[in-house]
């Protein structure tokens, strides 16, 4: 019972690693729990919006570590060098301060502060330009899953995003419900949909692969489970993706009594089919179902087994989600899972 | 003009003490000091809740995909747990002490209203009761401590916790209003003669301030409130968005009282600092004024960064440009305080008692949480890391190593006063390096969580990345943490047993509430003591150098 | 036993103001950021106007009368006070009386209000604007009610135990808060009626 994507098992095993050493090297002392470290989106990043937040990341952090080992050795210090010995009853010389020393650590922190956020605003600059070419993509969130617009190419998707590598993504964020938050953490950043409201973001993907993501504001029962995968394609894959996804559903024999399946047990009040009769609009669309990765915003990999299952009770796979036990008769079920699986 | 200071443990017991029942005494009592103690140990019960809730939570997450608890449990421990602490565990425990300190360190003999303060306390005990009966009325709050619209409005929340958690933080919140009104009004009109405000204790100053965030930041949360409610009761639509209702106001709103709400949890903590590591140290502390004006200033700035906990909502760039300059401008007088209490432990004669081992652990670990602080302040980092487990980590590493840290010194450190007894050295000692260890192994993963991509707030999570691994240690160390606090609440009670007699002042500090017996009598002092200093207790052991001859040069 | 000299000066503890008048001010300063936060929510609620609007729905010409009065009503308690300090209990309890009225006086103006209102089947229901003047005249209408009790209470004791001629009597303290109420008014009349159904938002 498990999303079928680990984009990182075969790349940047050695980045990994030595980031983990690094880190593990520092807290190895304090907590062997560092040991374990697999840094994602600290140590990797296959945007450049993610990689400048990368950057300032270890510049900020750099300067954290002089101040926390400057001050934690201070205080070993201060432990070892002034405790008082067997016998040391008396009270201690008594210094009541010294103007000179208290306004410079006034003043060098507030200098060192200035640079850092120069070095803020340099980033947010760089993270947040729309280059010209930009592809509309618009994201609406819905109670526990992704809503995937392309307005200039008539695709409507589910929970699997599919942009093309080196072009820059111009994400509007919608919400039908709650608040949400869309984060792609080796991709930089995240931005809340919120409803009634439209948000911006963007990065330009420059590898390509798979890429996990989750919601990430709490947005009641499945939360958990609002997780979605991003594939980079190449141009050329994405062209041909694109327009298998905005052709409708394909139709044949089988099809047509599988659709007479789905309309009975009232899956298309909910569930859009193109190309067919169901029109329901608010679930995901299925037009192309089969083609996905994973269903149920993760909670599943997506073949016959695993989607049999969600059919058979949702309730039992993600709890709480907005899809009912709609108790599918075996044929039914049968039926329907081949159906949909075939919906490449 | 000469005043007297009863040299210690001539105090009288209570003058015509009347013979109210034993449970009366406590229930009917307007005694700043009674209510002190009600206050702390209402908190530590709900700190026991709290702690049991975030061990259920720990233990779902300990592996993936676990199914220990529901989604629909999960949810509810969690904004319980967060609630709880926050509200019912970590402000009732610090006003609480205020409460029984402040007359006694200025040399009062209560709080300027004792009636109304009575009233705070009740009103706080009666809405965590009322937060806690909605298990039994048909559900608890499952929105997160900070309920943002519209997951509190009825289309998504139909069971009624989040009613209840509105109620009850409306009414907590007025019993906050009210004992700052007391603290500040007992500050500024019931001082001992030489008392000045110059000279009041460094944890005094901090309530003071902390008083004035609670007044100007908690009406801000009761209004969020109130409209929640009339949005769940009255069908009205300040949060519903198909209504043109705004969730950012909501978001604006919450943080412009819960950012200045994390100082109230943590400069009350500061104060603790500034009064045990001086007396631990056997120094003064360095640089009364710096320490105070940076109090001060954390006190005003913390008004001004709100919405550092929205750089993900889309706002124009010049609000979060500002936003993150003043939050990075807190660092400034926060690192005067660390530096500080460095500075007051250095060339000291340092005794490393209990209180004071704590007060180390307190600067360790805050720092570590502070510094993560200033990484969330920088927009882009936020980005990353907002909604993550790293977030979380931040705030337990300010919250319990600092704020709870420095609650478990001043218990160590005021316990004596406030019972007469001692608590035990050595279990305290124990106490604290299990709870040290403890709460680095549960909360340092989560920084490596939250950099792994692990959101917070989900009742599980995919078997990938090493995030079941980190998670088990993390869960490994919960119940580390839960011994250590087993041992001392052990302490505790072998103490108020058994515990060595503790004297009038055990420690040799040097402010007023060491001046009286311990516990006090009902009147705190049979004369009203002269504060000659800062340290009046100083002044008196060495009146060849006595602390006003240095107040000059050292203002 | 250790006698200590201390300078003269530092005995003198506390402005003058007193505590309960501190008291109360300290309370008055918390509770305006509410009526802030319910102002702020009006103001932005106007952004989205569907449904019954305040240019439409609201009469200034009619409210402005009822305004009036409670504003006099600060002036009448203004003058109540000074009574006191003649011994004059009588007087006081007269300008007490002219203060009841008047804030009385608004009250129903305000009931009036909301009862047209209820007539066009509008309550906080309705739509945003309903909801946020409800709620900003309701939470305001509450507190003028609760000061009207406090005055009528300490008008009526007052035959028994006079008001006594401290600075820090009931009546100060009242007068403090009643005069808060007034002020919190004019900026709610100024947004409400103003603002939003003269100037249309
Ligand atoms: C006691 C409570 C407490 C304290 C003291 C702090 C202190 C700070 N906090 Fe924290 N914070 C919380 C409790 C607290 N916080 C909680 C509960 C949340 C989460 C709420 C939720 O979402 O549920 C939160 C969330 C939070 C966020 C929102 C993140 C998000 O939601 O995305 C941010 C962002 O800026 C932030 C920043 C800071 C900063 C800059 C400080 C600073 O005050 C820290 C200053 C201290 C230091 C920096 C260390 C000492 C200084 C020096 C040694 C000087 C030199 C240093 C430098 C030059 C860097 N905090
Ligand atoms: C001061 C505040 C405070 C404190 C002290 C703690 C303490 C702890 N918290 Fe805290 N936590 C918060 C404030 C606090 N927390 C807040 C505000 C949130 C956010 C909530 C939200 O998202 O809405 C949060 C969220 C939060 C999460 C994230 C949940 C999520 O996002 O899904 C986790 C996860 O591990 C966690 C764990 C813990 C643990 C293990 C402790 C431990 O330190 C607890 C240690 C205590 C014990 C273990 C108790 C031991 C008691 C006994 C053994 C009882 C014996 C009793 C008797 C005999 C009477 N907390
Ligand atoms: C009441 C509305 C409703 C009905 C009726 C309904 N569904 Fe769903 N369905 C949903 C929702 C909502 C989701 C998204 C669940 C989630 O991931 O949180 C969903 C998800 C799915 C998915 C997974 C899609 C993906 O990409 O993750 C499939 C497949 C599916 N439904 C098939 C069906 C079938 C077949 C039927 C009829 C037997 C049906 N649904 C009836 C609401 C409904
Ligand atoms: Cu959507 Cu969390
Ligand atoms: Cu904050």
């Amino acid at each position: 019972m498990r999303a079928a994507s680990a984009p990182l098992a075969a790349r940047g095993w050695v980045a990994r690693r030595l980031a983990a050493a690094g880190l593990g090297g520092v807290f190895a002392l304090l907590l062997p729990a560092a040991a374990f470290a697999a840094p994602y989106w600290a140590v990797l990043g296959d945007s450049p919006q993610a990689r400048s937040i990368q950057h300032l990341f270890w510049i900020v952090i750099g300067v954290a570590f002089v101040f926390l080992f400057g001050i934690e050795g201070a205080l070993l210090y201060v432990v070892f060098r002034f405790r008082a010995r067997p016998g040391d009853e008396g009270d201690a010389p008594q210094v009541y301060g010294n103007r000179r020393l208290e306004v410079w650590w006034t003043i060098v922190p507030a200098l060192i502060l200035v640079v850092m956020f120069i070095f803020t605003v340099r980033a947010v600059g760089e993270e947040t330009a729309v280059a010209p070419n930009a592809l509309p993509v618009t994201v609406i969130g819905h109670q526990w899953w992704w809503e995937f617009r392309y307005p200039t190419l008539g695709v409507v998707t589910a929970n699997e995003l599919h942009v093309p590598v080196g072009r820059s993504i111009d994400f509007t964020l919608e919400s039908a419900d709650v608040v949400h938050s869309f984060w792609l953490p080796l991709l930089g950043g995240k931005e809340q949909l919120i409803p009634g409201q439209k948000n911006r973001w963007t990065f330009t993907v420059d590898k390509a692969g798979s890429y996990d993501g989750a919601c990430s504001e709490y947005c009641g029962g499945a939360h958990a489970w609002m997780r979605l995968t991003l594939v980079a394609d190449t141009p050329a894959q994405f062209e041909a993706w694109a327009k298998a996804q905005a052709a409708p559903a394909a139709s044949t024999g089988a099809s047509a009594q599988a659709l007479r399946v789905f309309t009975q047990n009232a899956c298309s009040q909910c569930h859009a089919i193109r190309g067919t009769t169901a029109s329901g609009a608010v679930a995901p669309d299925l037009t192309h179902v089969g083609s996905r990765t994973t269903l149920g915003g993760g909670v599943l990999a997506n073949n016959a087994g695993d989607m049999a299952r969600w059919l058979e009770n949702p309730q039992a796979v993600k709890p709480g989600v907005l899809m009912p036990d709609l108790h599918l008769s075996a044929d039914d079920l049968s039926t329907l899972t081949a159906y949909l699986e075939g919906l490449k | 003009m000469a005043a007297t200071v009863l040299p210690p443990g001539t105090y009288p017991k209570d003058i015509g003490g009347e013979s109210h029942t034993w449970l009366l005494s406590w229930v009917a009592s307007v005694d700043h000091k009674k209510i002190g103690i009600m206050y702390i140990v209402t908190s530590l019960v709900f700190f026991a809740a709290g702690g049991i809730e975030s061990l259920l939570m720990r233990w779902q997450l300990g592996t993936p995909e676990n199914t220990f608890l529901t989604p629909d449990e999960y949810n509810q421990i969690f904004t319980m747990h967060g609630v709880t602490m926050i509200f019912f565990a970590v402000m009732p425990f610090l006003f609480g002490l205020a409460n029984y300190l402040v007359p006694l360190m200025i040399g009062a003999r209560d709080v300027a209203y004792p009636r109304l303060n009575a009233f705070s306390f009740w009103l706080l005990a009666f809405s965590g009761i009322m937060l806690y009966y909605s298990w039994i009325g048909g559900g608890a709050p499952n929105a997160g401590w900070y309920g943002y619209a519209p997951l509190t409005e009825h289309a998504y929340a139909t069971s009624n916790g989040d009613s209840y958690y509105a109620l009850a933080l409306i009414l907590s919140g007025i019993g906050t209003i009210a004992t700052s009104i007391n603290l500040i009004v007992t500050t500024i009109y019931h001082r001992a003669p030489g008392m000045s405000l110059r000279r009041i204790p460094i944890f005094v100053w901090m309530i003071i301030v902390t008083s004035f965030l609670s007044l100007f930041a908690l009406p801000s949360l009761t209004g969020d409130m109130v409209m929640v409610l009339a949005d769940r009761l009255l069908g009205a639509h300040f949060f519903d968005a198909n209504a043109g209702g705004s969730d950012v106001m909501y978001q604006h709103i919450f943080w412009i009282f819960g950012h200045p709400e994390v100082y109230i949890m943590a400069l009350p903590a500061f104060g603790v600092m500034s009064e045990v590591i001086p007396v631990f140290s056997r120094k003064p502390i360095f640089g009364y004024t710096f320490v105070v004006g940076s109090g001060v200033a954390i006190g005003f700035l913390s008004f001004g960064v709100w919405a550092h906990h929205m750089f993900t909502v889309g706002m124009t760039l010049t609000q979060d440009y500002f936003f993150s300059a003043t939050s990075m401008a807190i660092a400034i007088p926060t690192g005067v305080k660390i530096f500080t209490w460095v500075a007051t432990a250095w060339g000291g004669r340092i005794r490393f008692r209990t209180p004071m081992l704590f007060a180390f652990g307190f600067i360790a670990m805050f720092l570590i949480g502070g510094l993560s602080g200033v990484t969330l302040a920088i927009i882009p980092i936020d980005w990353q890391v907002n909604g993550s487990y790293y977030l979380v980590a931040h705030f337990h590493y300010v919250l319990f190593g600092g704020t709870a840290f420095a609650v478990f010194s001043g218990v160590f450190y005021w316990f004596p006063k406030m019972s007469g007894r001692m608590l035990s050295e050595r279990l305290g000692v124990w106490q604290f390096w299990v709870m040290l260890v403890g709460f680095n192994l549960t909360f340092f993963p989560m920084h490596l969580m939250g950099l792994e991509g692990m959101p917070r707030r989900v009742y599980t999570y995919p078997d990938q990345l090493d995030l079941g691994g980190l998670n088990a240690i993390s869960t490994l160390g919960s119940f580390i943490l839960a011994v250590s606090i087993i041992i001392f609440i052990v302490n505790l009670w072998r103490s108020i047993r058994s515990g060595a007699p503790a004297g009038d002042n055990p420690w040799e500090a040097w402010t007023l509430e060491w001046a009286t017996s311990s516990p006090p009598p009902a009147y705190n002092f049979l004369e009203i003591p002269v504060a000659t200093s800062r340290r009046p207790l100083w002044d008196l052991a060495h009146p060849e150098d006595p602390d006003w001859a240095h107040e000059k040069e050292h203002g | 036993m250790a006698t200590l000299t201390i300078p003269a000066a530092d005995t003198h503890m506390g402005p003058t103001l007193g505590p309960k008048r501190l008291g109360v001010l300290l309370f008055i300063a918390s509770e305006s950021v509410v009526f802030f936060v319910l102002i702020a929510m009006y103001v932005v609620g106007q952004a989205h106007p569907n449904g019954p609007t305040p240019r439409a729905q609201l009469d200034v010409g009619h409210m402005i009368l009822y305004s009036v009065a409670l504003w006099a009503s600060s002036a009448t308690m203004a003058m109540a006070l000074p009574r006191v300090q003649r011994d004059d209990q009588r007087g006081m309890r007269w300008w007490l009386l002219a203060t009841v009225v008047l804030g009385a006086i608004f009250v129903i103006g305000e009931a009036q209000e909301w009862w047209l209102l209820y007539q066009d089947q509008i309550s906080a229901a309705r739509n945003l604007w309903a909801t946020t003047f409800f709620m900003l005249t309701g939470i305001h209408g509450l507190h003028v009610i609760i000061g009207l009790i406090a005055i009528g209470t300490i008008a009526l004791v007052s035959l028994r135990a006079p008001v006594s001629k401290s600075h820090e009597s009931g009546l100060e303290v009242v007068s403090l808060y009643w005069h808060f109420v007034d002020a919190m008014w004019i900026l709610i009349f100024g947004t409400i009626y103003v603002w939003s159904a003269v100037l249309g938002g």
